[in-house]
């Protein structure tokens, strides 16, 4: 059986920027551990005989021909934007910070 | 009117014995006189729908030939986009938003003459089974106020069962058509995934999420289906095969030598009798229609958690 401590979780919060409280970080790493059971438990009934699917559907490679369609407007693509400039979404900016 | 089913509706719409704009009307005052209490709609688009709806009125008074639910109104979950109309997945982060681009559901909609009444409410980004986690507070159930109506789609099954709508568009990943019909009393179905288009569907999780019909009864449902299924090349995951012909399914009923499939923990700790009795009384039913019950033990729970996280 596999889990992950909570110093585990921890790391991982750090990754993904949020804060967790000492209760959270605990009552997380139970929870990943229930997960970590259930993945064994679908190993256990997928069995060599069953052929790994990464879809429902039998799709490969869909393409279709690269062809001019009418699309949206710069100004209807922008109507929802808090900022923009130039024809394009303005976001804060997030590298080169001083 | 409003509680006739919508296939009864559509006919006395072909008969002209009423007029989409009254008919839309009559679940516009449904709607003002109800949702305070039960509260299924986000957004209710009142100009919107009586212009769609007299706009039908004048294609059929000119004879065009129109769709089978020309006319009919529906409630539309607040995860597809429809241009122009605010559309939030119950989350304050969307408030405001109002899309540039209809979903391709929207698009079969208003290609099929469907007026489209509003928004209707749901768990946060659909990720919830009892429409308590919206944003913007809960949606009662229409048979008893102080029960949930199922989720994510709550607001869609609570308001087919309040008689706000004839028809709803729900969206299922793990269960948020089926459930909130099950608790509603009404019908709903997650379609073949790739049989209806996820272009214009707010994500949950892309591999499984697949957006469907409600309504009050089989028939209602197919024909629903029929109007928003299809291939899209917008969705490279859709199904490029035509749509199963499920209204002359459910118009014929034959289901003679159908196996089902019964879940057996559904047997299992923790029902209540009258749930129970529900489960097995259809099943008993089945059975004197000479199908085959098949019973298998079942790992959605868990795969499921799996799946979404």
């Amino acid at each position: 059986m596999s889990s992950l401590s909570r110093d585990d979780v921890a790391k991982l919060a750090g990754l993904a920027r949020i804060e967790m409280s000492e209760e959270e970080l605990v009552a997380l790493s139970n929870e990943f551990t229930v997960i970590l059971d259930a993945v064994a438990r679908v190993q256990e009934v997928a069995g060599a005989d069953v052929e790994a699917t990464s879809h429902p559907l039998p799709l490969r490679n869909v393409f279709r021909a690269d062809v001019v369609v009418p699309s949206l407007t710069p100004e209807e693509a922008l109507s929802g934007a808090p900022a923009q400039e130039e024809q394009r979404f303005r976001v804060p900016q997030i590298l080169g910070e001083e | 009117m409003i509680r006739s089913t919508a296939a009864e509706m559509a006919a006395k719409l072909v008969a002209g014995e009423v007029t989409s704009l009254a008919l839309t009307q009559a679940h516009l005052d449904r709607i003002a006189s109800v949702d305070a209490d039960v509260h299924a709609f986000l957004h209710v688009d009142t100009e919107g729908a009586l212009a769609q709806a007299a706009a039908i009125d004048a294609k059929r008074a000119k004879g065009e030939k129109l769709s089978p639910l020309a006319g009919v109104p529906l409630a539309l979950k607040d995860v597809m986009a429809q241009k122009g109309i605010p559309t939030t997945c119950g989350s304050k982060i969307l408030e405001g938003w109002r899309p540039p681009y209809d979903s391709t559901v929207v698009a079969n909609l208003k290609k099929n003459d469907i007026v489209i009444l509003g928004k209707t409410n749901m768990d946060e980004f659909a990720m919830g089974s009892s429409t308590e986690n919206s944003a913007y507070g809960p949606t009662h159930n229409p048979w008893d106020l102080t029960r949930i109506p199922g989720g994510s789609g709550g607001g869609s099954s609570a308001a087919l069962a309040a008689f706000e709508a004839p028809l709803a568009i729900g969206t299922d990943t793990g269960g948020s058509i089926r459930q909130p019909a099950a608790v509603t009393g009404t019908v709903g179905v997650k379609p073949t995934y790739g049989g209806v288009s996820r272009f214009g569907l707010v994500a949950f999780s892309s591999s499984l999420d697949q957006a469907g019909p409600c309504a009050r009864t089989v028939l209602d449902a197919a024909l629903l289906h029929e109007a928003i299924a299809g291939h899209d090349p917008k969705d490279s995951t859709s199904i490029n095969a035509p749509v199963p012909q499920v209204v002359a399914a459910a118009r014929a009923g034959d289901v003679k030598g159908m196996k089902i499939g019964v879940v057996k923990e559904l047997n299992g700790d923790g029902y209540q009798a009258g749930v129970r009795a529900r489960l097995k009384n259809p099943l008993s039913f089945l059975l004197k229609l000479a199908l085959k019950l098949l019973k298998y033990q079942h790992l959605t729970l868990n795969t499921h958690l799996l799946l979404i996280t």
